[in-house]
Formats: structure tokens, sequence, C-alpha cells
């Protein structure tokens, strides 16, 4: 008979093997987004230069999905409107904004009724009014009723005129050259069929004129946490998914898509709180189902500076979201897992989400829970539970500093010394509570997306705290 | 009573792994931290350089005698890359200029070593320079190089091949160009464009390529219309006449400039693609006559929305066509969807 030590020792194995497993993963990954960098980088200094169109940029349809966003909305569209790119239009989707937002932007950009002879190539809720610019040709909004951040992007494919759109948030700002780095892929390789950017944290940055002067360091202990998170996140997450072709996620705050492809896959799902993450699996299903030639790429330079929540509230509900979309992407395409053409995110990236994205936050937290009644009921040594907690935070501690010395070989974005401290700082605090927290978050979200509830674009308190220039 | 203590394997185990990311992590904090002194001095010697060299080469730029400070090896990929702004960013004698400096500062000789032995960064930067010097005793090596596994140093060598003698170069590398789907179309293109007879002797290629019917010719096409050559393309009509192929017909309707074409644009417009149609709209609208009107008006009624827009902003170009008469085509139409577009075209000519 299996006694309660068995089973105490079994369970500790288990923890032991998944923690050894995901961080050997993570170091795997590690190793490909070096590669990828090592093969990225060179030439960077000479790409520096000034640049001539070569006229081969194919024109980009930029859409932004609003729902109230009356403080930023008008600075994130003025910057969009100056980005260095030969052919572009910006296309706003207004989703009902409760707001201001519509009349922020009619009088901001002198919008007037445009009679647009609007295609349906996907269906959407209803078109109240399409507006255009009478100071900018290349600027659109459509005010449409409320379906959601995948109906209003759905909305804006059918209004969007080029090949190519960008997704991108409406409180993102982007660099001037993003557009003309991230479209790189395309204009290298037909098969492209969707390249994602990095984001970065735009808390505490200095904007002027909708434009990113000088990158800082939030000075609100979450942002600052988050500031890690995003660079482990992009850094060596996406970049080693990419190199080995099993790019899951193209954040929705700023991607760029052949248009074609979306249509023929059937645009956004609007059933979804992770409308860029099912995309992409379910483009990734399609084609491979079909047996088509294409790629999917992530790029680390062309940069999206973002707004990140600064509460516990909206950073529990912005956690909890994306683990509910992230099921709902998982399950809704589960074709793709184990198929016979799966490749790279079939056979490799798919188990790895559900294994650790999926299911890690209940194992991560069973694990601690465990340790904890252990040791509470005497069953666990001090010095045993110390020496687990030392072996997860120390492999965490390996992953994060890892993706730093990425950043500091390939674009050291924080300049200062003192940012570098900081950040350094923050990658160890951030294992003595907030890890953890997370890890409770997600697992609220996965709870959530079990017993289902109403879904909606989940409000952040938005404050004017980037400092206008 | 302790169950688990620190003798279990399992515990010894993660003390072990613990020990080791520990010992890892140190290790990677100490790199950081290196890096990012090196950094730090990096960055100060290449203001220091800037402070020392700029002024000087600006002056020599404008043409001034001057004397150069005395140039130290750990300087010397700073001076490349400056050089090579300068000779990415300007044109003519003042381009001449700083190769007349790097040629007094003997930089050739070190710029042919790094060509061989550098880094790929420091190679590219080398061959960049070398051909805007016109380094003729680099030939042979940026010929080898075009061959290398690397896009763009391969790319980049061509490039200078090109600069240096575009006419021995065309032969080099335009087979090179053909064979090599690696290269970055983008350079390509500039590379093209930035040599007269380089792009004449690449044209003269397409138009043997579509005799021949090449396999690759849609690539060749991409090239041509990327780089908008300011003449007359005479293979435009062979490929018309030839072709069957959707994405050919496309472009070679784009790049149609001849009213003697005409009647071959005419001849597509009822092609069962409407890639091509929404081409045929577009060539119409550039060199149509008023007998092309109903054909206008037909593919108007398209339905394919890019067809529609294609012949609506046709129609409206057009010289001979009044508003009266476009309004009067938005009466006589029965598609509403024809009759939209046309109102959203003479919209967009209404906004600025």
């Amino acid at each position: 008979m299996i006694s309660w030590h068995d089973i105490i020792i079994i369970s500790q194995w288990f923890f032991l093997i998944y923690f050894l497993a995901i961080n050997s993963c993570y170091l795997m990954l590690n190793i490909f987004s070096t590669l990828y960098v090592r093969s990225y980088m060179p030439g960077k200094t000479l790409e520096e230069l000034p640049q001539i169109y070569s006229g081969l940029e194919l024109p980009i349809s930029i859409l932004v999905p609003a729902y109230n966003e009356e403080k930023s909305i008008a600075s994130s569209i003025q910057s969009m409107l100056q980005l260095n790119y030969p052919l572009f239009e910006i296309i706003v989707i207004n989703d009902e904004s409760t707001d201001g937002t519509l009349r922020e932007l009619i009088e901001k950009f002198s919008l007037v009724p445009f009679p647009e002879a609007y295609r349906a190539h996907l269906k959407t809720a209803a078109i109240l009014g399409i507006y255009c610019s009478t100071r900018h040709p290349n600027l659109r909004v459509i005010d449409k009723r409320n379906g959601g951040k995948a109906d209003a992007l759905n909305a804006g494919i059918n209004a969007a005129r080029y090949p190519l759109f960008c997704a991108v948030d409406a409180d993102s700002v982007l660099q001037r050259t993003s557009l003309q780095r991230i479209v790189r892929p395309f204009l290298e390789d037909h098969r492209v069929v969707a390249a994602g950017g990095t984001i970065r944290v735009g808390n505490g940055c200095k904007i002027s004129g909708g434009f990113l002067q000088e990158i800082r360091l939030p000075s609100n202990p979450l942002a600052l946490l988050q500031v890690v998170e995003y660079l482990r996140a992009f850094l060596f997450g996406r970049l080693g998914w990419s190199y080995i072709g099993g790019l899951l996620i193209i954040s929705g705050a700023f991607g760029l898509f052949r248009k074609e492809t979306v249509i023929a896959v059937g645009g956004y799902h609007i059933d979804t709180v992770g409308e860029d993450m099912e995309l992409v699996l379910r483009i990734h299903r399609v084609l491979r189902k079909n047996k088509k030639a294409y790629r999917m790429v992530f790029l680390p330079d062309p940069v999206a500076w973002t707004e990140v929540p600064e509460d516990f509230r909206s950073l529990m509900n912005q956690r909890a979201r994306w683990q509910r979309g992230l099921s709902e992407s998982l399950i809704g395409n589960i074709g793709l897992l184990f198929s016979r053409n799966g490749g790279a995110p079939g056979w490799i990236a798919f188990p790895f989400m559900i294994l650790f994205e999926w299911l890690g936050p209940v194992i991560e937290v069973s694990g601690y829970i465990l340790m904890i009644t252990l040791y509470w009921l005497g069953l666990l040594s001090v010095t045993a539970f110390l020496v687990f907690i030392f072996a997860a935070i120390g492999l965490s501690l390996l992953a994060s500093f890892s993706s730093l010395l990425l950043e500091e070989v390939s674009f050291h974005m924080y300049k200062r010394p003192r940012h570098l401290a900081l950040i350094m700082v923050t990658v160890i605090i951030e294992n003595f509570g907030f890890r953890q927290l997370n890890s409770i978050w997600r697992l609220y979200g996965l709870i959530q997306w079990m017993v289902y509830r109403k879904r909606n674009w989940g409000a952040m308190k938005r404050k004017e705290h980037w400092e206008k220039g | 009573m302790e169950f688990v203590a620190l003798s279990d394997p399992s515990v010894r185990l993660a003390f072990w792994l613990g020990a080791s990311s520990v010992t890892i992590t140190l290790i990677l904090i100490f790199r950081v931290v290196m890096l990012r002194l090196f950094l730090l001095r990096r960055e100060r010697h290449s203001s220091q350089f800037t402070e020392r060299w700029q002024p000087p080469l600006l002056r020599c730029i404008m043409g001034d005698h001057v004397e150069f400070p005395t140039l130290h090896a750990n300087d010397e990929m700073d001076l490349i890359y400056l050089a090579v702004h300068f000779h990415e960013t300007l044109r003519g004698d003042a381009k001449d200029r700083i190769n007349q400096a790097l040629q007094i500062l003997e930089l050739g000789p070190r710029l042919r070593s790094i060509l061989q032995d550098g880094s790929l960064d420091e190679r590219l930067a080398a061959a960049t320079a070398l051909g805007h010097m016109q380094d003729h005793l680099s030939w042979d090596v940026l010929k080898s190089l075009l061959n290398d596994g690397s896009s763009a140093l391969s790319v980049i060598a061509a490039r200078s091949l090109v600069l240096i003698d575009a006419e021995a170069a065309s032969t080099l590398v335009i087979p090179v160009i053909i064979s090599r789907r690696d290269w970055p179309t983008p350079k390509l293109v500039t590379m093209i464009k930035e040599s007269a007879v380089l792009q004449q002797e690449f044209l003269q290629q397409v138009a043997r390529d579509i005799q021949h019917r090449q396999p690759y010719l849609p690539r060749m096409m991409r090239l041509v219309e990327a780089i908008r050559p300011n003449q007359p393309l005479p293979f435009i009509r062979d490929l018309l006449n030839i072709s069957d192929d959707a994405e050919l017909i496309s472009a070679g309707l784009r790049l149609t400039r001849d009213p003697e074409d005409l009647d071959l644009i005419r001849g597509r417009a009822d092609d069962r693609h409407l890639a091509v149609q929404v081409q045929v709209a577009s060539a119409l609208g550039r060199l149509g006559t008023e007998a092309d009107v109903p054909r206008l008006i037909a593919l108007l009624n398209s339905r394919e929305w890019w067809v529609r827009y294609r012949a609506a902003q046709s129609l409206i170009n057009l010289p001979f066509l009044g508003r009266d008469s476009i309004t009067q085509i938005i009466g006589e139409t029965n598609d509403p969807f024809a009759r939209d577009m046309l109102k959203q075209v003479l919209a967009e000519t209404v906004t600025p």
C-alpha cells in the first residue's frame, strides 16, 4: 500500500521534474534566441544609415481599435501619422466608446463623413459611419456598434485598402522606423504571412509630439516588474520560437499580417478574449492542414511602447484575461496539436504551451501550496523547504538574467547604468512574491475560463502618466 | 517527524539545481556588467573620436586643405564607419574628397585586410567603403564574396563590384541576381537603380528571359517594377503577347506606358483573373480613350472591390470626362456597388 511518505516523495519528484523540464525548455529557447540574435545583428550598423526607399515597400493599413481611449487616442494617432514609411493608411475603429473618443478624433483631425464603399469580407457589428480627415488623407475612422476588439479589427480589415495590415493598440507608441523594420520579412520572403514586433513598457518614458524622446524606467514598482517580464517574454520567448518556426503569439499591440491570408482563415474570432493568439494559431492550423508554404516571424527591433497596468486590480484582470484567451485559443485550435503536417508549431510549441503556459499555473501554485503545507505539517525540514525555494528561485533568476544578457548584447535600450542596476535588482525582487502572485492570477483566469464569465475588454484604469515633453 | 530531509535524493537534486543555476546566474551578471562597462568605454571612445575626426573630415568635404590627426589603430573602425556614413549620404565632389582623405590616410590596405579577416560587421563596412573608393585591388576578393554564405556580405560585395566597374561587374552580378534568391530584394533594387549600366544590362536580360519564358521571370518582373525604369520597355509588349501567367500579365500591365499597347490592354479586360482586371482598369485610366469608357463602366460592375475601385478612379481621372458625365454614369448605373464606388472616389477627389 502506498504510504503518505510515498505520495509526498512522488509529488516532490513530479514538481522537481516539472521545474527542471520547464527551465530546460527556457534554456533551449534562450540558446535559439542567442543564435537568432547572432545572425540578426551583423550589418545593423550599416542599416542604421539613412535608407532610400526601394520602391518595393508594400503599402500598409494600420488598424487601431479604440474603446474608451479618449485620453491617449489623439497623441497615438499623431505619432502614427509621422511614421517613416512611403505609403500607409491609418484606420481607427471606434467600438462604440462611451467616453469622448470619437469626439476627440473628430476635433483633433478635422474628420468629415465619408461615403465609403465598404466591403463586408468579414461579418461585423453594424457600421454607424465612416469618417475621413480633411487634413490627413490617409486617416479614416470607422464608427461602429460595440462588438469587442476582434470585431473592431475585422471591421478595420474590411475597410483596409492595402495588402498588409498592422494591428496596433490605441495606447501604443511606435518608433518612427517601426513599419520599415517590420515589413522587411515580407519583402524578402513572399511566404511570410505575419510578423510580430517587440512590445516594451512605456510607463515612465518621456514622449513628445507622440514620439518617444527618452527611454526611462517607470517609478511605479508594478510597472517596473513588468519591464522585466516583457524583456523575458519577447527577447527570449518569442525570438526563440521564431528561430525554430514555432511562433504561436504575435502581440495584438503590434503585428503585421497579410490581409488575404487573414480573410481566408476567417478573420479574428469575436468569441475569444485572446483574439491575437487565436488568430495566429488558426493561421498555423489552416495553412498546415492545407499544406501551404508560409512563415511567421518575430523581429526584435521594431518596437512598440505600451502602457502597462500600475494597480493590482488592472494587472490581475489583464493576466486572468490573458490566461482565458490562452485557454480559448489552445482548445479552439487543438487540431494543430500533433497534427500530421503540424511541424514545429504542432509538435513543439503547442505541447509546450499546454504543459507549461496553460497548465503551468495549476502546477506551480500546487507546488507552492504543497511545499508550504508539508512544511507546516512538519513533514518537510526547514532546510529542505529552503532548498526547494532556492532551486525554484535559482532557475527563475537564470532565465531572467539570460534575457537581460541578450538585451545587453543586442539592443541595450536602457542606456543609463542606473537603469541597468535597477532592472537587475527588479529581476531578483520579482521572485519574492510577484511571480507567485502572477501564477495565482493566471490560475484565477483558468478557473474563470472553466466556469465561463462574460467577456469584456477588461477596462484598465488609464492615467495620463506618460510624461509629455 | 520529518519525512523529507536534506539527505533525500530529490532535495539533493534541488540543491544542486539551485546551486548551479545561481552560479551560472552570477557568471551572467558578471558578463552583463562587463558588457555594460565595455559599452560605456566604447561610447566614450566613439564620441572622443567623432570630436577629433568629424571637423577635419567635414572641412575636407568642403574642399579645404586639412591636416588630419594621427590615426590610432583603435580608431580605424570608427573612421571606416564614419567614412561609410559620408559615402552613403554624399554625392559628387564631396564623395570624391572623402575618398581622397581615405587615400591620404592610407586606409586602402587596411580595408582590404579587414575584408578578408575581419568580423562580419567589419567586413560589411570594409566592402562598402572599398566599393565607394572604387578600389580595383579588392576586385578579386569582392568577386569571390559573391558566393559567400552570408547574403548580407555577398550583396554588398556585388554592389561594390558595380561601383568599381559597372560594365565588368554586370556580367558577374546578373547571373548571381538570378541564382541567389536569398539576396534582400530592397538592397538589390537599390543596387540596380544606382547604376545606369547595370540597369540597362538587367533590362536586356529580362527581355531575353521573356523570350525564353524563364521560370524565375516573376521575380525579375517584380524587380523591374521596383526599379521603375524611366524608358520605354518594348519587352512588355512581348510579355503581354506571350504570357498566360496572371502575375506576369499584371506586372506587364502595371508597366505599360505606350498608347500603342492599348489593344493588348483591352484584350485583357475580360481576363478570368480579377488581379489582371484590376490592372486593366488602371492601365485604361492612364492610356484609355473615349472608346474605353464602356469598358471601364463594365469593370465598375465587377464583384471585386479593387476592380470597381480602380475602374472608378480611372473614369474620374479621364481628362475628357467631366463631372457631369460622371454624375450621369452614377444616375444610369443600376448596380448599387458601382454607384457607391463612384461616390466614394468622387469624395476622395474632393477631400484633400
